[in-house]
């Protein structure tokens, strides 16, 4: 099994303008997106946003009606899936009921013809990758769910194919197992060397394990970047709401100077530096929880604490005034100066906020 | 009240299903020579009758040689059927569905007869092939269904997974598909088995002395003959009916395909 | 890396579905066993009796080809035609009843029995499916009958002078019939009855209500569908059925079917027989769309 492979650099995968249609309905709304060589890619988006769509048209099991889909320099979109060397781990991982553990992984080296010796060997390489070597001769419905998976995983990756493809993998495990096997993933993507791209829902997951995240909503991207350019910079109203980067402010905007406000109940006025190109009534306030500072009060004000819970190392305030509820995120050493129900004053850290265009 | 009705004919109904078989069961033992019960004395002789006399024992094997060629046409026509079933769109799918489940609705009478004068015009002298041809039609669509059954139940990522890493048409159907729905085809034929071995009225137009399924010798017998010896023979076929009925549910739990 | 790609691009078209659709070739290619053995041996054999339902009888050839819809209007006209389908109609309506009544009390004792009887219940409601018709039919034929079990048991006691007639009839046959069929609707019953949310039962009982109004106003309503199923099989079959009539029957009673055999063994008289046999068909074709309509989805 080869590790890293220094030669490999590069353009893997190249979308291009791709559009996929079923009758009526608009799946994929013209696509474009470049994926490098041993990247960790992670479509997230709430369901019906196209992810799994986009997945499968990269696997060959949808037919684009417009654009191009080039892997390692070929445009596979007139490709049948078995010609295309993409390994794919499917959400129900898709484990044949009625071969063992070791025929299940050889199978894609079989359709590839090597001999005999070869399969063998390079099936339980594969195996003693995801460590379910022992496991070799057992059948699906004796394993447990999560090694089910790790048996979909090794006989995508047995045949050292150019891309893998997984769809929602961590979705049938439970949480423990699900945290655990991120990590494992991860690791194993990396020491494979190998380019991936996963679906997934949970914008937590796609934090935890991608080098880049594609975001998409009804069909289209909405942006890509890092996990940290993605919260530090939502590109968009509704994307900072989905990865739920912080309170979304939204009200009477007023500009001054080449900063803009909004006015909320209560008399709370944040502001932030003017964004270019963006309509100022269609316009919101990305305030992260971290950004607003909190002050226990004596007097009278119109917020209220109206919970407070610990989060790790953190503090989550939630602040009620009227119908607006703000969260707020404080170090845990200042548990003490806090009591529920009572008065606060609220302020923004200067340069905390963002304006984002609403859409 | 109402409870207690209900429960009454609960009973009234087991006791009517059971106790007609048991009487045959019983007056098979009897030592006079007519059916009678409560049988009066008791001897095995009716069963070992069976055994030699009547015809019985040739009937049974002609009655096993054409279930296994039912089954044999009966796999050979529906495992491509059922297969082809699964591809098109679901419209086609229901329409050639509802086509291919018709024979369900036709009388065996009806069949039977009009088979019968397709095989007289055609001039043929093969009334096993006839018989074999009737016991098919009958089948082929509860065979077809139990098979479609069991094709629904193999998920549509299996067969995307085997093509994914690289397996042709070919090997999808002969690897992976085929493999998935053993049990239902073997469900099927064992299906098919008990119904041809059963399969009385269509037979009925194609038998003769020399192929006469084990039922219709005895549909012949009873008419001319109130021997004990009847009683013994449908008392085997009961009992095995039985022993298979009980045996399916230790095995299977056929009660569990009546839950939920 | 290494890419084991084989370099073979299709020449596949660009569906405007959006998906791939696997070629038509195929399925047409896996289809074709059952298209060619059901128009040999469906479709022929059921045309050419259609065509001989348009001759006309003749003593001395088998039929005249003199085509019309004489027998048929013969037999929507003939007093006796119409008595036969009455008969029919009627036994199946019968032991549509029956099966009901008794069944629908036994499936819901079924439904509820224990680990250990629910088995042997079902075990014991299905070992007659597995029996054929001719040996389940011969134990009435031992049982009613002049000389039959019952009749010799009633006069032993000294309950009747004379045997009953209880065979060669109406009611031989219908109970032959019924004992045939009421496994059938069990099963049907049975089926639905166990998708029954208990929680309902449960509810009713808390507001108030009594067995009977539980069983008429909630029990009943909610296994409609089941019922229908069981009673549309069960009426198919007896309309339908040969074997038990023409045991049971004697020569006093007959059904459209038996009348069938007759004409087309006996009396010769293809055509008639043949009209007949489009007449069953389409009494079937009539009650499966009856209840297609009585049992839509609303």
């Amino acid at each position: 099994m080869a590790e890293v492979d220094l030669e490999e650099s590069g353009e893997i995968l190249k979308i291009e303008n791709v559009g996929l249609r079923y009758g009526d309905v608009v799946a994929l709304d013209d696509i474009n997106l470049n994926i490098d060589a041993r990247e960790f890619v992670a479509l997230l988006g709430p369901s019906g946003c196209g992810k799994t769509s986009l997945l499968r048209s990269i696997a060959g099991f949808n037919s684009p009606q417009k654009g191009r889909i080039v892997l390692k320099g070929k445009d596979v979109v007139d490709l049948q899936p078995r010609q295309r060397n993409i390994g794919i781990v499917f959400q129900d991982y898709a484990l044949f009921p009625h071969m063992t553990v070791r025929k299940n992984v050889g199978f894609g080296l079989e359709c590839r013809r090597m001999s005999a010796g070869e399969i063998e060997a390079r099936s339980m390489a594969a195996l003693d990758k995801v460590r379910l070597a022992e496991l070799a001769d057992r059948r699906p419905k004796e394993l447990s769910g999560g090694q089910q998976q790790r048996v979909a995983l090794a006989r995508a990756i047995a045949f050292e194919p150019s891309l893998l493809l997984l769809d929602e993998p961590l979705g049938a495990l439970d949480k423990q197992l699900r945290s655990r096997m991120q990590f494992e993933l991860k690791e194993l993507q990396r020491s494979l060397g190998i380019t991936a791209i996963f679906v997934t829902h949970d914008q937590d997951e796609a934090v935890a394990m991608a080098d880049r995240i594609v975001v998409m909503r009804d069909g289209r991207v909405q942006q890509v970047a890092t996990p940290s350019a993605l919260f530090a910079r939502p590109a968009t109203a509704w994307v900072a709401e989905f990865i739920d980067a912080g309170n979304l402010l939204s009200g009477e905007v007023c500009a001054d100077g080449n900063t803009w406000s909004v006015q909320l109940p209560g008399g709370f006025t944040p502001g932030a530096m003017a964004p270019t190109a963006v309509d100022r009534k269609r316009a919101k306030l990305l305030l992260p929880a971290h950004q607003l500072e909190v002050v226990a009060t004596t007097e009278a004000s119109p917020y209220r604490l109206a919970s407070i819970r610990p989060n790790g190392m953190a503090l989550d305030l939630l602040i009620a005034c009227g119908e607006l509820r703000l969260r707020a995120q404080l170090p845990v050493s200042r548990r003490d100066e806090f009591e529920v129900g009572a008065s606060v004053r609220l302020a923004a850290t200067p340069g905390g906020g963002l304006w984002l265009p609403d859409d | 009240m109402v409870n207690r009705i209900i429960s009454v004919i609960a009973w009234l109904s087991i006791v009517f299903l059971i106790a007609p078989l048991l009487v045959i069961v019983g007056s098979s033992f009897t030592e006079t020579d007519f059916v009678t019960f409560p049988p009066r004395g008791f001897t095995l002789r009716w069963y070992a009758e069976a055994m030699v006399a009547g015809g019985f024992v040739d009937a049974f094997f002609d009655s096993l040689m054409i279930a296994a060629a039912t089954m044999t046409g009966v796999a050979l026509i529906g495992i491509p059927s059922a297969l082809g079933l699964r591809m098109g769109s679901t419209r086609t799918q229901t329409i050639l569905r509802s086509m291919i489940m018709a024979p369900l609705t036709l009388p065996a009478i009806v069949s039977g007869i009009a088979l019968l004068q397709v095989y007289y015009a055609s001039g043929l002298d093969a009334p096993f092939v006839g018989i074999v041809v009737g016991h098919i039609l009958i089948t082929v669509p509860f065979f077809i269904r139990t098979v479609t059954a069991g094709l629904e139940s193999v998920p549509n990522s299996i067969l995307e997974a085997a093509e994914s890493l690289g397996a042709s048409r070919a090997r999808v159907l002969f690897r992976v598909l085929l493999p998935s729905i053993i049990p239902s085809i073997g469900a099927g034929l064992a299906f098919v088995f008990i119904l041809s071995f059963d399969e009385v009225t269509m037979s009925i137009f194609f038998s003769n002395p020399e192929i006469m399924p084990l039922p219709i010798r005895i549909y012949n017998y009873i008419e001319f003959s109130v021997e004990p010896v009847i009683a013994a023979i449908s008392t085997i076929l009961i009992l095995s009916a039985f022993v298979l009925v009980a045996l399916l549910q230790r095995v299977f739990g056929i009660d569990r395909a009546f839950a939920k | 890396m290494t890419m084991a790609t084989q370099q073979h691009p299709t020449s596949h078209a660009r569906s405007s579905k959006g998906m791939r659709n696997p070629p038509r070739g195929r399925m047409s290619t896996l289809l074709s066993p059952i298209a060619t053995f059901y128009a040999l041996f469906l479709l022929l054999p059921y045309f050419y009796i259609f065509w001989l339902s348009l001759t006309r009888y003749s003593s001395t050839q088998l039929y005249v080809p003199d085509l019309g819809l004489h027998n048929y209007i013969r037999i929507l006209t003939d007093s006796y035609y119409l008595g036969l389908l009455a008969q029919t109609i009627g036994l199946g309506l019968f032991v549509m009843s029956v099966t009901l009544l008794l069944g629908y009390p036994l499936a819901m004792r079924i439904v509820a029995a224990g680990k250990t009887a629910k088995p042997i219940l079902l075990i014991l409601v299905m070992t007659p499916l597995l029996v054929n018709v001719v040996v389940r039919t011969y134990a009435w034929l031992v049982l009613l009958g002049d000389n039959g079990v019952i009749n010799k048991a009633l006069s032993g006691i000294g309950l009747i002078d004379a045997p009953l007639p209880i065979s060669g009839n109406f009611f031989s046959v219908a109970i032959g019939l019924v004992h045939l069929s009421l496994p059938l609707m069990v099963l049907s019953l049975v089926s639905v009855m166990e998708k029954l949310d208990k929680g309902l039962f449960e509810a009713g009982e808390s507001l108030g209500a009594g067995p009977m109004k539980m069983l008429v106003g909630v029990h009943i309503p909610l296994c409609m569908q089941g019922i229908g199923a069981g009673s549309l099989l069960v009426f198919c079959t007896v309309i339908s059925a040969f074997v038990t009539p023409q045991l049971l029957g004697g020569n006093r009673f007959s059904t459209i079917s038996t009348i069938i055999y007759q004409k087309f063994t006996f009396s010769m008289n293809w055509p008639v027989g043949a009209a007949l046999v489009f007449v069953l068909l389409s009494l079937n074709f009539a009650v499966i769309l009856l209840h297609s309509f009585m049992f839509r989805e609303k």
